[in-house]
C-alpha cells in the first residue's frame, strides 16, 4: 500500500515536469514575451532591459531550468499585466471556484447515487426507465446552453437572481445548477450500471438467498461492491468541472480561477497562465490520486491483487 | 499447394468477417437506442448536406430593418421560421448552415483522434515497458491539464480558427483512446494467435493492425461515437470563447456567442441553437449506446427485479 502511495505520488512529479515543459514551450512560441509587454511606442533600449529583466537573453537551458524551478517553488513571478505576484492571485481566485466545484460535485453524487440506485432497484419498470431516458438527455445538454437558460429565465424573466457577477450566494444558483446538471447525467448511468452489475455478484446473492432484508443487502454489501469504479469517476469528475468553469466563469462574469485563465490568455500574460495552468493540473492531479489511494484502502480485492 | 489454398483461406475470412460486421449492424438497429439514433443522424446529415437548397434566407444577409424578429408563430414579422438575430439574419437558414460545420468537426476530429489513439494504443501496449510507459505518463500528463486550458492557451499562441481547433482537439484526443485499449492489448499479445503469427515471421506492424488490432477495436468504435458528440461541444464552448470558427463563418456554437448578449432582446438567437447542438449530441450518443449494446450482448441480461 505505502508502496503504491509513493509510485502515485511520484506521478505528481512526473505531471508537474510535464506541465511545466508543455506551458514553457507554448511561452516560447507565442514570441518574445519582452515586446508583447511593452508598449508599442517602447524603444528598443526599453525593450532590451525587459529582455534582461525577464532573462530572456539566458541560454536555453537556464530558462528551461528557471521554469522548472519556478514550478517547485510555485514562483512563477509577477503577473505582466497586474504587477503582482501570479501565485498569490490564483490562489486568491482558486477560493471562489472552488465555491462552484465543491457544491456541484456534492450534489452531483447526492443526486446521482439517489436516483441512481432507485432506478437500479426497478431497472424494467416504468419508474426506472422514465429516469434513465431523463439522465440520458440531461447529460446531453451543453452546459454552457443550460447556463444561459437559466440566466434567461432566473435573472431576466423572473429577475429572482443576478444575471452575472460573484457577489453573494445568488450568484452561485446559476452556475453550480449548470455544472450540476452537466455532471450528474453520467454518474447516474454509472451508479446504476455497476449496482446491477454488483446484484448479481455472488456475495450479493447468496445474502439474498440467506434472508437479509434488502435494505441491508443494498447498504452492506451491493454498494460497497460497486464503489470503487464510482469513486475513480468522481476523480475524473472533478477534472471535468474545471474544464466547464473555463467557460462557464467568463460566460456568466464570474470571478474565479477560470475567467482569470480566459483573460490572461488574451492579455499574453503567462506568468499568470502558467501559475493558473499548474495549479489546477496539480489540484486535478492530487484528486485523483487521492481516489485512487480510498479506491485501495476500502477494495480487498485490490489489496489481495497486490500482496499475491 | 500453399499458393493455391491460401486465396481460398482469404476469401473464406472476408466473408465471416463481413457477416460479423452484419451482425453487429443489424444489432445495432435493433436496439431502441439505435432505432431512434440512425434516422436522426441521418435526417441531420441530409439537412447539413442540402441546407443550401433548403434554407429560406442567405444564413450571412444583413438587414437591419428586420433586425431582432421574433419567430413568426410569435407574431414577429417577414415569417422568419426561428425569427432573426440582432443583425437581421435569419435563425433558422443559419441553424441549418451551422449544423453543417458542427456535424464536419464532430466526425472529423473524433475520428482523427481515433486513428491516432488507436494507433499510440496499439503501440504503447505492445511496447508495454519502454515505449509504452512513456506513452501512458503522457497520458498521465495531459489528463492533468483541464482540455479547455489547452484549447485556449494553444489558440493564444497559433491563433484563432476553425482547422487548428480541430487538429489540436484531433491530437489531444488520443489519450481517451490509448487509455482505453492499452490493457486489452497487452493482454491480446499474450495470445496463442499472435505467438503463431510471429513463429510464422509476420512483421510488427502486420501483427499490431491485421491480428491485434481487430480485437480491440469494440472499444474504439464505442469511444468514437461518444466523442464525437463530446467534441461538437468543445468546440461550440470554444467558440463561444471567440476561438473557434471566426466570422465571416460561424457555428452552432458561435451562434450563441454572437446571441448571449443580447439574450434578454432575441432569446430565439440562443435557445435555438443549443437546441440543435443538444440534438446533435442526443444522436452520437444514442448511437454510441446502440454499438455498445451491439458488441457486448451479455451487458443487458441485467438482474432480475423481482429479487428486490
Amino acid at each position: 500500500m505505502i508502496g503504491y502511495a509513493v509510485r502515485r505520488l511520484l506521478l505528481v512529479a512526473v505531471v508537474a515536469w510535464g506541465v511545466t515543459t508543455f506551458l514553457f514551450t507554448l511561452a516560447r512560441l507565442s514570441g518574445d514575451p519582452a515586446e508583447l509587454m511593452s508598449p508599442p511606442e517602447a524603444s528598443e533600449a526599453v525593450i532590451e532591459a525587459t529582455r534582461e529583466r525577464l532573462g530572456l537573453n539566458e541560454p536555453f537551458f537556464v530558462q528551461y531550468g528557471d521554469a522548472l524551478l519556478s514550478s517547485f517553488t510555485f514562483d512563477f513571478g509577477d503577473s505582466f499585466s497586474f504587477s503582482q505576484p501570479a501565485m498569490a492571485m490564483v490562489l486568491e481566485r482558486l477560493g471562489p471556484s472552488l465555491w462552484l466545484v465543491i457544491p456541484s460535485l456534492v450534489l452531483c453524487v447526492v443526486l446521482s447515487f439517489g436516483i441512481g440506485t432507485f432506478a437500479a432497484l426497478r431497472p424494467s419498470r416504468l419508474s426506472g426507465r422514465l429516469l434513465m431516458v431523463g439522465a440520458f438527455v440531461t447529460g446531453s445538454v451543453p452546459y454552457f446552453w443550460m447556463a444561459l437558460l437559466l440566466v434567461l429565465l432566473l435573472a431576466v424573466n423572473l429577475q429572482w437572481l443576478p444575471a452575472t457577477g460573484s457577489e453573494g450566494m445568488a450568484s452561485l444558483v446559476i452556475p453550480v445548477v449548470a455544472l450540476t446538471l452537466a455532471a450528474v447525467s453520467t454518474t447516474t448511468r454509472l451508479v446504476r450500471g455497476q449496482l446491477l452489475d454488483s446484484f448479481n455478484e455472488g456475495h450479493v446473492l447468496t445474502a439474498r438467498s440467506k434472508g437479509v432484508p434488502p435494505w441491508k443487502v443494498l447498504f452492506g454489501h451491493a454498494l460497497p461492491g460497486a464503489m470503487p469504479p464510482l469513486l475513480a469517476w468522481l476523480g475524473i469528475e472533478f477534472s471535468f468541472l474545471f474544464s466547464a468553469l473555463l467557460v462557464l466563469e467568463p460566460l456568466l462574469g464570474y470571478n474565479g480561477l477560470g475567467a482569470l485563465l480566459i483573460r490572461s490568455v488574451g492579455n499574453q500574460d503567462f506568468p499568470l497562465v502558467q501559475a493558473s495552468v499548474f495549479c489546477m493540473a496539480m489540484l486535478i492531479t492530487l484528486v485523483n490520486i487521492a481516489m485512487d489511494l480510498i479506491v485501495r484502502l476500502i477494495d480487498p480485492r485490490l489489496r489481495a491483487k497486490a500482496a499475491a | 499447394m500453399t499458393t493455391a489454398t491460401a486465396p481460398v483461406a482469404k476469401s473464406r475470412h472476408v466473408e465471416r468477417s463481413r457477416s460479423r460486421s452484419a451482425e453487429i449492424l443489424g444489432r445495432v438497429w435493433g436496439d431502441t437506442s439505435g432505432r431512434i439514433a440512425v434516422p436522426m443522424l441521418g435526417a441531420l446529415v441530409l439537412i447539413a448536406l442540402f441546407a443550401p437548397w433548403i434554407v429560406p434566407h442567405d444564413p450571412t444577409h444583413q438587414n437591419l430593418a428586420a433586425a431582432g424578429q421574433a419567430p413568426f408563430w410569435l407574431g414577429g414579422e417577414g415569417g422568419h421560421l426561428l425569427g432573426t438575430d440582432t443583425l437581421g439574419r435569419d435563425v433558422f437558414s443559419r441553424l441549418l448552415y451551422g449544423l453543417r460545420l458542427s456535424l464536419v468537426v464532430g466526425v472529423v476530429t473524433a475520428t482523427g483522434a481515433a486513428l491516432f489513439g488507436l494507433v499510440l494504443g496499439l503501440v504503447a501496449g505492445y511496447f508495454e515497458n519502454g515505449v509504452g510507459m512513456v506513452l501512458m505518463r503522457l497520458a498521465d500528463i495531459q489528463f492533468a491539464i483541464p482540455f479547455v486550458a489547452v484549447g485556449v492557451a494553444l489558440a493564444a499562441v497559433v491563433g484563432p480558427g476553425i482547422v487548428k481547433l480541430m487538429i489540436i482537439l484531433a491530437v489531444w484526443g488520443w489519450a481517451n483512446y490509448a487509455r482505453t485499449i492499452v490493457n486489452s492489448v497487452s493482454q491480446v499479445k499474450r495470445m496463442d494467435f499472435v505467438t503463431a503469427a510471429h513463429t510464422v515471421g509476420a512483421r510488427t506492424p502486420a501483427i499490431l493492425f491485421r491480428h491485434i488490432a481487430p480485437n480491440v477495436l469494440g472499444p474504439v468504435v464505442i469511444l468514437w461515437s461518444t466523442s464525437a458528440g463530446v467534441m461538437i461541444l468543445v468546440e461550440s464552448a470554444l467558440s463561444l470563447l471567440g476561438l473557434g470558427v471566426q466570422p465571416p463563418d460561424f457555428s452552432l456554437g458561435s451562434m450563441l456567442s454572437d446571441s448571449r448578449t443580447t439574450l434578454r432582446l432575441t432569446w430565439w438567437a440562443t435557445v435555438f441553437p443549443g437546441l440543435a447542438i443538444m440534438l446533435v449530441v442526443v444522436a452520437f450518443n444514442l448511437l454510441g449506446d446502440a454499438i455498445r449494446d451491439a458488441l457486448n450482448p451479455s451487458a443487458r441480461t441485467r438482474s432480475d427485479p423481482e429479487l428486490w
